[in-house]
């Protein structure tokens, strides 16, 4: 039997860490990057005596989630302790929502194939501090140190049905919930920076058959790269096992990045048993309609209805409209810039082109787009009215990005406007042709592409500065007539 | 009723020697013997009352960031700590890995 | 008279009518501490430094001219599970050795601002599971009626406090009792208020859905004073209730004629002894003298209580005390690994009646036994509520005995656990339920099959009442104490003067 022979199924877990200023039980702030245990109090670190209070923003955010993934909110929900001893969990036990979450049954539509993916639950919790392993890794450390700042930042877990099938249909559902999550202003989901995580399910079984797979989770994948590489090394994995008539085992697997394989992550000596109950601390958690009417109403536009705008609206292509709706910041750079009277499909062709391809270069994040609205429109605008030519604007951008000049000031200061004076260029186009005999005469016997190689030698002479379609003109005019 | 001791001693992280994990599951047999009764209540159709009833929903606090406590105050404290960090044995348990 | 002999009211009018200084009273008490303590041992800690900064603040601010609250110059111990930040707090664990709190819980900041002066920390039963004080990981309390007696449990330290004159006031726990049969067992008052009254913050919490802060006192009166210093609604507590606080203690006196007050016959079926039913009837028949409508009554669903408790209190609890895991404070046995921390520590931090708990309510919410044993206890929990609701359809009150038993012997506990239980059986309904219940001295009696010995025990009434009604409960409790004001005022005076004279007692090993 080939690997075609097999199909998998895939479910996905992911965590994401809420936008609020302080934590979900207390009012400790939720900052990232601080001198670790700086943003903590008795409540975080679970001290004997404390009790949480829990956080107003980090149930609106969730609630917005909820509805940016068309799922159910459900007005009577409540908290549950999942019961676990771990170095980085403060009190023994999370709080999360167990018997009913805080949303249910919404979906996120991928591209290829077309199709939803449905979501099972969305729930709220709390997050564990975070280990960090002295010495060389895991398995070799002597010691773990612990910084709980993070201990009881609030977290959603969106909990997908197995729907998936491959590991791109994964990554597609990964990035279109970052995307969605990302314009609903609910957290910066970082995978990078762990404000996201992601566990996958992962099932094998021969194709037709109509009896489930054994489940394996994966853990520690810490890009969307490790969840197709590890999903498709898990495939491989299982399926080999299968043919070779083995069981799959039910069980935790870690995704080790840097030998590019998953191994059993637990010992089965104790195998996990939560222990859940309803949080005797937290009375139920009841949300009025109104409340839920009002996060609806207040909800930022999202990333599907943004580029149906643009397709439909703004005659960008499909294409188009999916890179610039990647990021809240980078599609309000681009309608700004729209507002500001460019013409869409430039703005489009630019802020893809040169500003992207400028912030990939310099390894810069969606947050700091180099370029304002302002500047970017005002060069095309140079572009527009024959100032400057496109090739030379090029550059201009570059010099507005490093030195925050105006495009203007850099095209007047370094003398880039365009040649369009017909005195001038008629000069350099009689010094062309009397240097250049040859592909003059091939131009006479009417070769068509020796013209162009005449254009570029008076390009270069003008360092760009000549406006190509009129030397053209005035070329084929000299040499012709 | 059975009650397998080591494994609820092993979920409640309790190191016990032999004798008393026999003592343990003598008593905890003699407690569940007298729980026993509880079997026999007619509970269908009734509510569970898991805590507090007043107040009615849960107050929502808003997200106003205040300082904790200082970092020396909590960590002094801590029975291992270093750099700031609290300090935990890295491996699961002994004789394994 | 001796300023420690002063009830907490009179201190109170007479410091800040400045007859007397804060800093006065304070240095009796000491005197008695030191005294008596040796042959009581109710205090884990006493704090005299903090003490007298205190009452100095107090006596400050009256020579100032400004309010210093109603509890002014009252000293005041605190049961060693309530967090107070630079002091110790041990909840009677060897798990808390040498812990210092670095926050303080709301009820206690509270005693403070009303110029009460806190004095120490008492002894308990280890993270208030037991109710004798003997399963404190520090030392035996010793009930300052009878010194081979236990003062009850597992605020213990608190009653014996506050009965042998160490302290005019004192705060409790009470999960299941353990404010109201340690009041009984040692002739004080005890009011377990409404789940909600009191703020929870910064009590160490044993099963957090019955948990509940509350006043010990020599009387109503005083019980009444510092249960309106320390209710009231707190933020940092969600399952505080937005309820106004009465003004308890300048309400009492009112008449109860009409009062209707039902006693569970269920109650009777729980091995009541003869002394002890022949003090609640003496007691009911003086409230029926003074217009009390009595009847009987059942609930029953009571016939459950024990057995609900004995899942719901173990489950929590298990929970709760997961925290104490070697890693951030207290206790930390260091192995190779990290569970080898978790399994020395707690094995060697908890004591056995703290580990049976954990097991038992560890077992009881693990994932093949919850709905059998967690969940099933929370709906017959229901059923307990709604049987106390439906009888406050008809009754302003509920009577019954504090406990079955007066004091018992220390070390005449029975080995096996479930019948040890059974000290709580009166009391742990209330908790399950959440109303109020409050335990007032009601009489003396002999210990049974001790008939003739001469030698007698107080007795507790216990008065229930309605969710947030803790006005009608003080009110019936404060005219049960003129039944019997003389015998008590002497008997608890030769008690007193007895102390003195009691051997020192020996610390545990
Ligand atoms: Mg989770
Ligand atoms: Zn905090």
């Amino acid at each position: 039997m080939t690997e075609r022979a097999y199909e998998m199924t895939i479910g996905l877990e992911v965590h994401v860490e809420l936008l609020t200023r302080s934590k979900m039980f207390c009012r400790c702030s939720t900052r990232f990057g601080d001198p670790p245990n700086t943003n903590v109090c008795p409540v975080c670190l679970g001290f004997p005596g404390t009790l949480p209070t829990p956080n107003l923003e980090a149930v609106r955010l969730g609630v917005r989630a909820a509805l940016g993934l068309g799922a159910k909110v459900n007005l009577h929900s409540g908290f549950d302790r999942k019961n676990y001893f771990y170095p980085d969990l403060t009190k023994g036990y999370q709080i999360t929502q167990y018997r009913t979450p805080l949303a249910q049954d919404g979906f996120i539509e991928i591209s290829e194939p077309r199709k939803k993916i449905r979501i099972r639950r969305i729930h709220l919790e709390e997050d564990t501090g975070k280990s960090i392993h002295a010495g060389d890794d895991i398995t070799t450390a002597e010691y773990t140190l612990i910084d709980f700042n993070r201990s009881g930042v609030p977290l959603i877990e969106i909990v997908s049905e197995p729907d998936m099938n491959s590991p791109e249909e994964a990554r597609q559902y990964l990035e279109k919930l970052q995307r969605t999550l990302r314009f609903a202003g609910v957290s910066d989901v970082k995978m990078e920076e762990g404000s996201m995580r992601v566990d996958c399910n992962i099932s094998v079984r021969p194709k037709g058959s109509d009896i489930h797979g054994i489940p394996v989770e994966v853990k520690n994948l810490s890009s969307f790269r490790a969840v197709v590489k590890a999903l498709s090394y898990e495939f491989e994995r299982q399926v080999d096992a299968l043919k070779a008539g083995e069981s799959i085992s039910r069980e935790t697997r870690h995704w080790d990045e840097a030998r590019e394989r998953t191994h059993p992550m637990r010992t089965k000596e104790s195998s996990d048993d939560y222990r859940y109950f309803p949080e005797p601390d937290l009375p139920p958690l009841i949300l009025e309609e109104a409340f839920v009417e009002e996060v609806r109403d207040t909800m930022p536009r999202l990333p599907d209805e943004i580029a149906a705008h643009y397709t439909e609206k703004l005659g960008l292509t499909e294409y188009d409209a999916q890179v610039l709706t990647l990021d809240p910041n980078l599609s309000s750079f681009f309608d700004r810039c729209v507002e500001q009277g460019a013409d869409p499909k430039m703005a489009a062709n630019w802020i893809m082109g040169d500003v992207l391809g400028y912030m990939n270069r310099h390894s810069l994040t969606y947050e700091k787009i180099p370029v304002s609205p302002e500047n970017l429109v005002e060069t095309l605008g140079l572009i527009k009215s024959g100032a400057i030519s496109g090739k030379i604007a090029k550059d201009v951008l570059v010099k507005v990005i490093e030195t925050g000049k105006k495009p203007s000031v850099i095209v007047k200061e370094e003398g880039l406007t365009q040649m369009s004076d017909e005195g001038e260029l008629l000069a350099v186009i009689e010094e062309v042709i009397a240097a250049n005999p040859g592909p003059v005469q091939d131009v006479r016997n009417g070769k068509e592409k020796a013209i162009g190689f005449l254009v570029g030698q008076v390009m270069k002479a003008t360092r760009g500065r000549a406006n190509p379609a009129k030397v053209n003109i005035m070329l084929k005019e000299k040499i012709l007539s | 009723m059975k009650i397998d001791v080591r494994r609820v001693a092993d979920l409640s992280k309790l190191r016990l020697t032999e004798d008393e994990l026999l003592t343990m599951e003598k008593d905890l047999e003699m407690i569940l013997a007298h729980i026993e009764r509880l079997a026999a209540v007619q509970v269908e159709g009734v509510e569970p009352t898991f805590g507090s009833r007043e107040p009615e929903g849960l107050r929502l606090e808003p997200d106003d960031p205040k300082p904790g406590l200082s970092r020396a105050s909590l960590l002094e404290l801590g029975p291992s700590t270093q750099e700031g960090y609290y300090v935990v044995p890295a491996r699961e348990s002994e004789g394994r890995e | 008279m001796e300023l420690w002999e002063l009830s907490a009211w009179e201190i109170a009018e007479k410091v800040k009518a400045k007859e007397i200084s804060a800093q006065e009273v304070l240095e009796a008490h000491l005197s008695r501490i030191s005294e008596v303590e040796p042959a009581v041992c109710a205090f884990l800690s006493v704090l005299e430094a903090e003490a007298r900064i205190a009452a100095s603040r107090v006596d400050a601010k009256i020579a100032k001219g400004e309010d210093p609250g109603i509890l002014a110059g009252v000293p005041c111990a605190l049961k060693d599970n309530l967090n107070m930040k630079g002091t110790s707090c041990t909840c009677g664990s060897k798990m808390l050795e040498g812990y210092i709190s670095p926050y303080t819980a709301t009820a206690v900041a509270r005693i403070s601002e009303q110029g009460g002066v806190i004095t120490g920390k008492t002894n308990m039963d280890e993270f208030a599971m037991g109710s004798s004080t003997e399963r404190s990981a520090y030392m035996v309390t010793r009930n300052p009626w009878d010194v081979d007696r236990v003062p009850g449990g597992s605020s213990g330290g608190s009653g014996a406090a506050v009965a042998s004159g160490m302290s005019a006031l004192a705060l409790g726990s009470d999960t299941g009792g353990s404010i109201r049969q340690p009041a009984a067992f040692t002739g004080v008052v005890g009011i377990k208020p409404t789940y909600g009254r009191v703020s929870r913050y910064g009590l160490v919490a044993f099963a957090s859905s019955l948990d509940q802060i509350g006043p010990l006192a020599r009387s109503v009166r005083d019980a009444a004073l510092l249960l309106e210093a320390i209710a009231g609604f707190d933020p940092a507590d969600p399952t505080s209730a937005e309820r106004p606080v009465v003004p308890w203690s300048k309400r009492l006196g009112r008449p109860v004629k009409g009062l209707r007050a039902g006693v569970p016959k269920e109650f009777f079926g729980f091995g009541v002894t003869e002394g002890v039913r022949s003090a609640f009837s003496n007691a009911l028949s003086h409230l029926a003298d003074m217009g009390v409508i009595i009847e009987e009554t059942s609930l029953p669903s009571l016939a459950y209580a024990l057995d609900v408790y004995y899942v719901i209190a173990p489950a929590e609890a298990s929970s709760n005390l997961g925290r104490f895991d070697g890693v951030r404070y207290g206790l930390s046995k260091r192995g190779k690994g990290y569970l080898d921390m978790y399994r020395e520590t707690r094995g060697e931090g908890f004591g056995p009646e703290v580990r049976r708990r954990i097991m038992l309510g560890t077992f009881a919410l693990s994932a093949d036994q919850y709905e059998a044993y967690y969940l099933r206890a929370a709906k017959i929990r229901t059923l307990i509520r709604r049987d106390f609701e439906r009888a406050f359809e008809t009754y302003d009150v509920l009577l019954s005995p504090t406990t079955p038993t007066v004091a018992f012997k220390i070390g005449e506990e029975s080995g096996d656990p479930m019948t040890r239980y059974l000290a709580d059986v009166m009391t742990v309904s209330v908790n399950l339920a959440g109303i109020p219940a409050l335990s007032v001295p009601c009489g003396f009696a002999e210990p049974s099959g001790e008939g003739g010995s001469g030698r007698e025990l107080p007795c507790g009434l216990q008065i229930m009442g309605k969710r947030f009604d803790e006005e009608t409960v003080l009110t019936a409790g404060y005219v049960v104490e003129p039944f019997i004001r003389e015998e008590m005022e002497e008997k608890s005076a030769r008690m007193r003067r007895n102390l003195i004279l009691a051997k020192e007692c020996e610390p545990v090993d």
